[in-house]
């Protein structure tokens, strides 16, 4: 066994060789280790390659590169699953160009749960759409889904960070080494997959974040789904290639409607115009996959309800003046700017701030550049 | 016979009287001026020599010694023609009479004409403050030196109507002009008037409580939200100048020479661009002149773009900030410029301009963001008590609006909220404006009831506030309850206070 992962970390190590050929090549010799040991000749005679690439293959026949990563993966506990072997995901097999061999760190097991969404979105995001990744996640996530997403900033951290805390779980798929936190800034996000998720890669140890690795690293996310949530994204944006390749493979697309002025979401509604299924709340995704009873449409609404006629109040404790019910009727009735709200109440500017302040601190809603967010959508 | 004319040098914004002394010595003919001179002082020989001779009298013929008292000041400028030509006519006796209660300055032409000169304002202010009687200076200076009250000012166009007065053959009639009239005068338009500027209620409110505080501003917001707008309308919602503060302005902005007028009537509104020196914003030179910060004395410093300033530029200006006013040494002297003045700061959200607009897309990385935002320093954010966030405006929404309200108005609450300053800090020295309170005076000014300290501690542990940050909200709170004419901070003013520290 050991002796087998040395030739499929080999066979993953191999530059400037695609992972398309890397199959071609098993699909010919059946293991890393013919493909090791077989001559030139033999590569030749399959008629699938050039005198290039055969070449490639016969300068790189060294495992010295491999032993070391071998002996780097047992230190860090990182797992390797080559193409083939029984723990490989059911789901990866059926794609199109799949990685020969992936790297995992964490709970692999969440790889064989049942269902597995996808949540991806752009890095810069609105404060809406990021509130709303985070519930929806949290929700799919308390409900048994696991939640597949990128481990950029925005959408997909975020969509990480909600799902951690539920039993559902998160799958990161990054697209760099699994050893490498990119973006680094969100090591401590990294850090806490590992622990209770999974940190998913089939880049080699130590390969940095190339910007071809990106698109790559998008159909495994697409792959390992059974659906693909656009949160918020532009045009010609990562997430909009991750839902191209979930509609190859036949897998649903579902879109978050946002205001057609939003500019960060003119993706994400070009997809709705497009056909993707429209998603108001976590219950339009789960329809698709399980029966719902009808006590667990009750769980899903109370999870995520949406803002109601009159607004209530998340916790008890933090109960509403009556300027600020005034000043919430008006912000849940959809005016959603400070100056939009000097007008519609007719009060002084000093006196909403205030209101506005009180409610930001209660973490019912943020201001930002005049513009005012409902953090409970 | 020894001369002794009185006349006045410069050492920051102030006069210094200096004694010209003129002797002649038998001797080789020449002339020598000791008392620290500069090339200009230097060549004032030749000036003299032509000016004396072309009015029909005689250049002596001998060894001419000029001293110039206090003579460890150094001395520049050509000021001093006039007092060295008198002295050297009185030395030679070609001129009688006690000089003793008058002062004199001005450049001479080689016919003897009078120029004018820089700095008169504070010569004849340090004249009058030295008990002098009169001062005779060039006609072309007789408005600025007529500001000051209490001393005849005696213009003159030429070097022989001046000695005719001395000779008492004709008078000079002393010029007088009503300054405070001529400041009222002045002090009617203001470039922008907050009434043109529609919506922004946010924006115009956080100027409001900037003024009747004196807390510095940064406004963040997307090109063309109109920041540059309010803030040159802010300069107009300033309490008005009072006599002393116009005479104080114009002195710093005679000595820079940026004198346009005879009295600055407006409070100053600078807006230096953004490649500026080190130097130039704090003064200096070899010849120390006062820089952007003096130059906004008791106006408005407005620096657009702030995170386009180098980075030192900026960091030069936390101590005029802290101290209102400037200390700068050179090899000749060590002069301290006032500088107190409100930083209003611009700048936009991200490198390109459109983060969190609606209707852009933002072209920057994280990282340029972050980059952006940390060419301000942390100790600089400090001393900023309001950041307010300015959006984008729809321009067809904006034409619907009814314009909001006047300066004026504005002004009078701020001229009140400044008036219930005045009485409580009227025990304490230097203190003017709640801005200036520093930590032990804010426990003692600033207090608050239990509903009050409950909020704040729940804010403080809510949004992760440092101690600055904590005293700025309490500084800023006290300020808003005296536009509310509240003696008591209440929970709304604290709340609203709260809501100036985004960008945190």
């Amino acid at each position: 066994m050991q002796d087998d992962l040395i030739y499929d970390l080999w066979l993953s190590s191999v530059t400037n060789v695609s992972n398309m050929k890397k199959n071609t090549l098993l699909a010919v010799f059946k293991t890393a280790e013919a493909i090791y040991k077989a001559s030139p000749e033999a590569i030749r005679k399959t008629g699938f390659f050039r005198e290039k690439d055969i070449q490639k293959i016969q300068d790189q026949k060294d495992t010295n590169l491999a032993e070391r990563a071998f002996v780097f993966i047992q230190k860090n506990q990182i797992v390797c699953i080559p193409k083939g072997s029984p723990s490989y995901p059911s789901r990866l097999e059926k794609i199109y160009n799949p990685p020969v061999l992936l790297y995992a760190m964490g709970n692999t097991g969440l790889l064989k749960r049942d269902l597995a969404i996808g949540m991806v979105g752009s890095r810069k995001s609105s404060a809406d759409a990021v509130a709303i990744a985070k519930k929806f996640s949290q929700t799919l996530s308390e409900m048994g889904v696991t939640v597949v997403s990128g481990m950029a900033n925005g959408i997909d951290s975020v969509s990480a960070e909600g799902a951690l805390t539920g039993i559902g779980s998160t799958i990161a798929v990054l697209g760099s080494g699994i050893d490498v936190c990119y973006p680094a800034t969100q090591q401590k996000l990294y850090d806490q997959i590992r622990e209770k998720g999974l940190l998913l890669s089939e880049f080699f140890i130590g390969q940095p974040p190339k910007a071809g690795h990106f698109p790559m690293r998008n159909r495994i996310i697409a792959g390992l789904s059974d659906g693909i949530v656009v949160v918020e994204a532009r045009m010609k944006s990562g997430a909009l290639i991750t839902a191209d390749h979930a509609l190859d493979q036949g897998k649903n697309v579902y879109a978050i409607p946002q205001s057609i002025r939003v500019k960060s979401a003119e993706g994400s509604n070009q997809l709705l115009k497009e056909g993707a299924k429209v998603v108001t709340q976590v219950e339009d995704i789960l329809e698709d996959f399980v029966e719902i009873n009808q006590k667990r449409k009750e769980m899903i609404k109370n999870a995520a309800a949406p803002a109601a006629e009159k607004f209530e109040a998340p916790e008890e404790k933090l109960a509403l003046s009556e300027d600020e019910q005034i000043v919430m009727t008006a912000v849940t009735g959809g005016i959603n700017t400070v100056d939009g709200l000097v007008q519609r109440l007719d009060q002084p500017v000093s006196k909403l701030n205030a209101v506005l302040m009180m409610l930001e601190i209660k973490k019912i809603l943020k201001v930002s550049y005049g513009k005012i967010t409902l953090l409970h959508p | 016979m020894l001369a002794k004319i009185f006349s006045c040098g410069l050492l920051g914004i102030e006069g210094i009287i200096v004694t010209v002394e003129v002797d002649l010595n038998y001797g080789l003919p020449g002339f020598i001026v000791v008392g620290l001179p500069d090339t200009g002082v230097k060549e004032s020989r030749d000036r003299v020599f032509s000016a004396i001779k072309n009015n029909g009298y005689a250049y002596p013929d001998k060894k001419v010694t000029v001293n110039l008292a206090p003579a460890d000041l150094k001395k520049e400028g050509s000021a001093y023609d006039l007092p060295i030509a008198i002295g050297l006519l009185v030395a030679s006796n070609q001129l009688e009479g006690n000089f003793s209660d008058m002062l004199c300055f001005g450049e001479l032409s080689l016919n003897g004409d009078l120029r004018p000169v820089r700095g008169v304002l504070p010569m004849v202010l340090a004249a009058k403050a030295k008990g002098f009687k009169k001062v005779i200076l060039p006609q072309e200076n007789k408005t600025e030196g007529a500001i000051v009250d209490g001393i005849d000012v005696l213009p003159a166009r030429n070097l022989k109507q001046v000695i005719d007065y001395l000779k008492g053959k004709t008078e000079i009639e002393p010029y007088r002009i009503d300054s405070q009239q001529l400041l009222n005068q002045g002090q009617t338009a203001y470039r922008v008037d907050f009434s043109e500027i529609k919506g922004q209620d946010n924006a115009k409110r956080a100027l409001e409580i900037a003024a009747a505080g004196g807390h510095n501003v940064l406004m963040s917001g997307p090109p063309g939200s109109g920041k540059s707008m309010l803030a040159k309308a802010f300069p107009s919602i300033l309490p008005a100048l009072t006599l002393n503060e116009a005479l104080e302005i114009t002195k710093i902005y005679s000595i820079a020479g940026l004198l346009k007028d005879n009295i600055m009537t407006h409070r100053p509104f600078r807006a230096p661009h953004h490649t500026l020196s080190n130097v130039s914003i704090i003064g200096g030179g070899t010849i120390p002149k006062p820089g952007e910060v003096s130059l906004a004395h008791l106006g408005v410093l407005f620096l657009d773009e702030l995170p386009e300033f180098q980075k030192s530029a900026l960091e030069v200006l936390r101590q005029p900030i802290e101290d209102h006013e400037v200390t700068i040494s050179r090899v000749n002297a060590t002069l301290t410029y006032p500088a107190s003045f409100m930083l209003i700061a611009s700048m936009n959200p991200c490198p390109c301009g459109y983060l969190g607009d609606p209707a852009h897309k933002c072209t920057c990385t994280k990282n340029e963001i972050r980059r952006y935002n940390s060419r301000i320093s942390g100790p600089l954010l400090d001393r900023i008590d309001i950041r307010v966030e300015v959006p984008a405006v729809d321009i067809k929404e904006l034409e619907n609006r009814t314009p909001g309200e006047s300066s004026m108005t504005i002004r009078k609450r701020v001229n009140q909220a400044r008036q219930i300053q005045n009485e409580r800090f009227q025990n304490e020295k230097g203190i003017y404006f709640n801005a200036q309170l520093e930590p032990h005076l804010i426990d003692q000014y600033c207090v608050l009831d239990k509903e009050g300290q409950d909020f704040l501690e729940m804010v403080y542990a809510k949004l992760k506030l440092s101690g600055r940050g904590y005293h700025r909200i309490l500084k800023l709170a006290r300020t808003i309850a005296d536009l509310d004419g509240a003696d008591q901070i209440g929970l709304i003013h604290l709340s609203e206070a709260t809501s100036y520290r985004s960008g945190q």
